[in-house]
């Protein structure tokens, strides 16, 4: 996952850790945070939810099937109204 | 019944700093269509709205017998029920109806309700050669005629010529079947004449269904579709898009019974303080990382120009030489009409359209869809089959990139019904004119519903 910095905070940095986590930073300082964006560890306390929904979502391999196009998404969970 | 507003002049209206969207299109490098130039800004008053439209049990029952058993609504595409005998289930608020191709290639829609003791006739979707009862075997054909009771010796109260299904009525536009509950609605044709006469250009009757995503979603169905007819809430709920989307920069078009918001890409927000460099539009676009590479834009050419020139050879196997009708904007920006109450298709090859409905009766329960139109070459697809998401399931699992957006909206939705059953005001806050769309939904609700 790209790590991206928030555009009305262009000096902070959101990334995606191998344990699941957002990595913040901002200078030498940082905090890690849930994919909603709830404070885990470390001095940064704060971080935009959104943008931690955004960073830890991975979409795997449904952006390429998009991306062709096709009718790949198939039915494979029954009705709920049934 | 319906409500005039006053125009707004485009020229001396209140309106976000930046660029136009109209002097965007003065930029094309293609020739832009009369669609594209139509500006129909309204003075629609500044009230705040009803917070039991969301969250009273009172106010959904009203919704129910006034809106969703009155008025015109999508059940499905005309390909998915091509052959004789396919049927399709459509449920509205509790009620259930059934979309059927008739022998003669005709389509019918009845309550999905046996005439002996009421078992819905079909519970899924599907091929028969005749709509038979599961429980006693009661029988019609395809054209709703009576076909067979069992045992009908013990009926004699029944008239056979009689005692047909039920007809509702039933109208198609491009390849979109609609159908009303009440027997006596006013025609289609006026319904839906406004988004018709704008998408003539566009023809989505020629695109087939290549995905199709539903959710129920924690929230009242109005507070899901709302999120998805204003682009004020990016700054919000998808920053990272900011640099990238002209977000406030959206136009919005009031017609009698349809809407729309252009939301122009390869532009950045008004809301950000400093000049974004095209190289970080194309990341924001492209979803990179802050450092990534990305192509280099030809001398003389603006970013709104690339990425359609790019995107216009991504379509070319499937749309063929039609992309080169289209102008930049309708390759690159969001095109999202709305249809009253629930119909939301976007414009050209967005191939978006999205759907929200309560989910069964329930007032504090959606159901969120959205289907992808997309063009294709020879003989059309079959029509992608509907993908329900689990509660934990994610947009982004069945969509990608797109999805990805859809679960930053999703991530609102119960926290904006949960603010909604806690807070202290008596109405809802709307902007004159970016949020336009949401109130005039409401006051085409107030119009069919009641205050
Ligand atoms: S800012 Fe819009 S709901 Fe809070
Ligand atoms: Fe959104």
């Amino acid at each position: 996952m790209p790590t991206l910095t928030h555009p009305f905070d262009p000096e902070t940095f959101y990334e995606l850790t191998e344990d699941g986590h957002i990595r913040v930073s901002k200078g030498d300082a940082e905090g890690f945070f849930t994919r909603e964006g709830v404070h885990v560890s470390g001095a940064i306390r704060h971080a935009d939810p959104q943008l931690c929904v955004w960073v830890g979502n991975n979409p795997g391999d449904a952006n390429q099937q998009m991306k062709e196009g096709a009718t790949t998404i198939n039915a494979k969970r029954s009705d709920p109204r049934a | 019944m319906a409500v005039a507003y006053d125009d707004l002049d485009p020229k001396t209206m209140r309106r976000s700093p930046g660029v136009t969207y109209q002097e965007l299109l003065d930029e094309d490098s293609h020739k832009v269509p009369d669609v594209l130039r139509l500006e129909s800004p309204k003075d629609m008053g500044l009230n705040e709205f009803p917070v039991s439209r969301y969250t009273s049990r009172e106010w959904f029952d009203k919704e129910v017998e006034r809106l969703w058993k009155k008025v015109w609504q999508y059940t499905c595409r005309e390909d998915e029920i091509s052959e004789p005998g396919d049927h399709y289930r459509y449920d509205i608020a509790g009620m259930s109806f059934l979309v059927v191709r008739t022998e003669t290639g005709e389509i019918k829609a009845y309550p999905n309700a046996c005439r002996h003791r009421g078992r819905l006739l079909k519970e899924h979707d599907g091929n028969a050669p005749e709509l038979r009862c599961a429980f006693h075997g009661f029988c019609w054909h395809l054209d709703g005629t009576l076909s067979d009771i069992p045992a009908d010796w013990d009926f004699p109260q029944i008239d056979h010529d009689n005692f047909n299904l039920p007809e509702l009525p039933v109208a198609t536009w491009e390849g979109f079947v609609f159908i009303n509950p009440d027997q006596n609605c006013a025609p289609f044709e006026d319904f839906v004449k406004d988004l018709a006469d704008q998408f003539k250009r566009w023809n989505p009757g020629s695109l087939a269904k290549v995905a199709h995503v539903a959710k129920v979603m924690r929230c009242n169905w109005k507070v899901a579709q709302e999120a998805f007819c204003e682009a004020y809430h990016v700054n919000g709920t998808h920053p990272q898009i900011l640099r990238s989307l002209g977000d406030v920069n959206s136009q919005i078009d009031i017609w009698e019974n349809c809407a729309r918001v252009i939301t122009p890409g390869g532009t950045s927000s008004p809301l950000l303080d400093y000049q974004v460099s095209e190289d970080d539009m194309l990341r924001a676009t492209m979803d990179l990382a802050y450092d990534a590479e990305v192509p280099q834009i030809p001398e003389g050419m603006n970013v709104r120009a690339f990425l359609a020139r790019q995107t216009r050879e991504q379509l070319r196997p499937m749309a063929g030489d039609r992309v080169d009708e289209y102008c930049d904007a309708e390759i690159v920006d969001s095109l999202d009409y709305t249809l009253f109450p629930n119909f939301h298709p976007w414009g050209a090859f967005n191939g978006i359209v999205y759907r929200f409905r309560p989910n069964g009766n329930d007032h504090r329960s959606a159901i969120m869809e959205c289907i992808m139109l997309g063009p294709y070459q020879g003989e059309r697809p079959a029509p992608a089959k509907i993908h329900w998401l689990k509660e934990d399931e994610t947009w982004s699992s069945a969509l990608g990139f797109l999805g990805k957006v859809f679960d930053q909206d999703a991530f609102n939705m119960p926290k904006v019904q949960a603010g909604l059953e806690s807070t202290y005001s008596d109405g809802v806050v709307l902007s004159g004119y970016q949020e336009a769309k949401v109130r005039w939904l409401h006051h085409k609700l107030t119009e069919w519903v009641g205050e």
